[in-house]
């Protein structure tokens, strides 16, 4: 009898039943920001088998999402390929990029590997701002959105096709940490010098990991710049990668659940905080929340190192 | 015993290693053959854990090279001098917390299925265990069958399912082994696998080294239990201030006067 928290597949498929149903009943404000959470849970997932799993830390995961979400965007408005391709390319886009740069910043490890990661995000985002090709500065606007025959989709069918997406990946990263292949993760991310004695290539299997986590960011990129029709390069700043890392850890970084958790929560804590703020501290600005998130990261660092769900769940060595 | 039969499986030619001023091994020569326990001896700083990471690929040699059969393996990382067949435990066994017993038997038994290194291409492994293919399950199944047995014979039997955070040091010392054994290796470097274990262990660690031995394996041993490393050797290696100070079987070893001297004169410091 397997538990609840390792049964991936069927408590997924629950969770988007669930959602598809929600939708109908929801005002579209909601329906958006749970298009946004599916969105950011689907980047999380990939990054916890990166972070969490591999033991492995990365600062630039908006980079990949906005490598997802340009491709798809400059191939739809300028090539009219549909959003269904355009997020297949997004995601090899994102994966050829991190395979590229796996061979300098996978060198590196834990404080240097956040640094390196950092810059290349940063460095990502310049690439965003500078080249007119894909909008520079103002960005991109009109991006068609996805359909299906005649129907092209609306908020419903977003926030519904954002959690298809969850729960496939969430089925396809359970299938990994649960197979020899995630113990193998586990393995060098514990005692890297012992499995590299038993000829686990410690560096190739981080690359695989920090590819994979890519393809989850360049996908849901594709379906944040359909969703939203329009992108620019702040979308996919600095602040948005260390939102990711935040939503891994509030989660637990070893915990697939936790990931979706973490979306929802760093979602909804950003929600609360910009109706909360202003009436707190008359004339604070949106930097305040980026510094509110700020504390809490430290602080869940200091106080659940392993994240919320390690109070009722890991779903690490089952 | 028919030893001799055997080819030179592993050469060690003239390795020396210098750490700033300190020459901690100064042209080390010799060779181990496959079916044969080879001892490493010497007192404390002779050298011994330094030439077992510069065979696995740990260090780099100042001068000197380690070769397995024809094939140079000085120069190559620890994965890849492991996928060529030479694997090692360490004085301070390295556990993967995170994982189960069994779960740690099975990264070994994996790199083996896949020639020694893994991970392989990413449609070999990553993909279908992602998809959850039912070749790619069945063969995980089968691993863990097959860690089951090889645990048995540690006499690990049952504890598959323990976390290796809960393991007793002796049990770490099994498991490692047990994990080294896994891969299948031509060469297995022990770095002092007896010490902290209980006499029950040690048999048990002894009667693995045994049984490695006979199935063709090149074990070198390096052990500060005089004892009983002078009975499971057939061939004993001893070390001092980095040099070979002497060679051959262990009761002639054990009598040489160079060998009492350095042991004499490690204990009076």
């Amino acid at each position: 009898m397997r538990r609840l928290s390792t049964a991936y597949a069927p408590v997924a498929a629950v969770i988007v039943a669930v959602i598809a149903v929600l939708v109908w009943f929801l005002p579209s404000y909601y329906t958006g920001l749970l298009t946004l959470i599916g969105i950011y849970a689907l980047v999380t997932i990939g990054l916890n088998l990166f972070m969490g799993y591999a033991g492995q830390v990365s600062l630039g995961q908006a980079a990949f999402v906005g490598i997802g979400a340009y491709t798809s965007a400059v191939l739809a408005v300028k090539l009219h390929l549909t959003p269904w391709l355009g997020a297949v390319a997004g995601a090899v886009a994102a994966a050829l990029v991190a395979f590229a740069l796996s061979f300098i910043v996978l060198r590196l490890r834990e404080n240097l590997l956040a640094l390196a990661t950092l810059a290349l995000g940063i460095v990502i985002n310049v690439v965003f701002n500078e080249w007119d090709f894909i909008g520079g500065s103002s960005g991109f606007k009109g991006i068609p959105g996805f359909a299906l025959g005649s129907f092209v989709f609306d908020q419903r069918a977003y926030a519904i096709l954002a959690w298809v997406l969850v729960g496939v990946g969430i089925w396809f990263a359970g299938n990994v940490v649960q197979s020899t292949y995630g113990r193998a993760l586990i393995a060098v991310s514990a005692g890297e010098l012992g499995a590299q004695a038993l000829g686990v290539n410690s560096e190739g299997l981080r690359r695989q990991a920090f590819v994979l986590s890519a393809v989850y960011a360049g996908i849901a990129g594709a379906v944040y710049a359909s969703s939203f029709t329009y992108i620019d390069p702040t979308s996919f700043g600095f602040l948005l990668s260390v939102n990711f890392v935040l939503m891994s850890v509030i989660g637990g970084l070893r915990s697939l659940w936790g990931a979706v958790i973490g979306a929802a929560i760093v979602v909804a804590l950003g929600q609360i905080l910009q109706t909360v703020i202003p009436l707190v501290l008359p004339g604070a600005r949106g930097d305040f929340q980026s510094f509110f998130l700020g504390v809490i990261l430290v602080a869940m660092l200091i106080l659940m190192p392993r994240g919320l769900t390690s109070r009722f769940a890991s779903d690490g060595a089952a | 015993m028919t030893v001799t039969a055997e080819p030179i499986t592993l050469t060690v030619s003239a390795v020396s290693m210098r750490f700033g001023g300190v020459q901690a091994l100064d042209e080390v020569s010799f060779g181990a053959r496959g079916g044969e326990v080879l001892g490493v001896m010497g007192p404390n700083g002779a050298g011994k854990t330094t030439l077992f990471n510069i065979i696995s690929g740990v260090q780099r040699p100042t001068a000197g090279s380690v070769q397995l059969g024809e094939v140079r393996l000085t120069g190559r990382p620890v994965d890849r001098v492991a996928a060529l067949g030479v694997t090692r435990t360490f004085q301070t066994p390295v556990m993967f917390w995170g994982l189960t017993v069994r779960e740690s038997v099975c990264i070994a038994l994996t790199a083996c299925e896949f020639g020694g290194s893994y991970p392989p291409r990413a449609d070999r492994a990553l993909l279908p265990s992602g998809l959850g293919m039912p070749a790619r399950r069945r063969a995980d199944t089968e691993l863990r069958a097959r860690a089951d047995a090889m645990l048995e014979r540690a006499g690990l039997t049952h504890m598959g399912d323990r976390p290796t955070e809960s393991l007793a040091f002796g049990e770490e010392r099994l498991l490692e082994l047990t994990r080294a054994l896994a891969v299948d290796p031509r060469v297995l470097l022990l770095d002092e696998p007896l010490s902290g274990l209980n006499p029950d262990e040690v048999g048990e660690v002894l009667r693995l080294i045994r049984g490695a031995r006979d199935s063709g394996i090149a074990v070198l041993l390096v052990e500060h239990a005089v004892g009983e490393l002078l009975s499971v050797a057939d061939r004993v290696v001893v070390l001092d201030y980095g040099r070979t100070i002497a060679e051959g079987p262990p009761a002639v070893v054990a009598a040489d006067p160079a060998v009492i001297d350095a042991y004499i004169g490690d204990e009076l410091e």
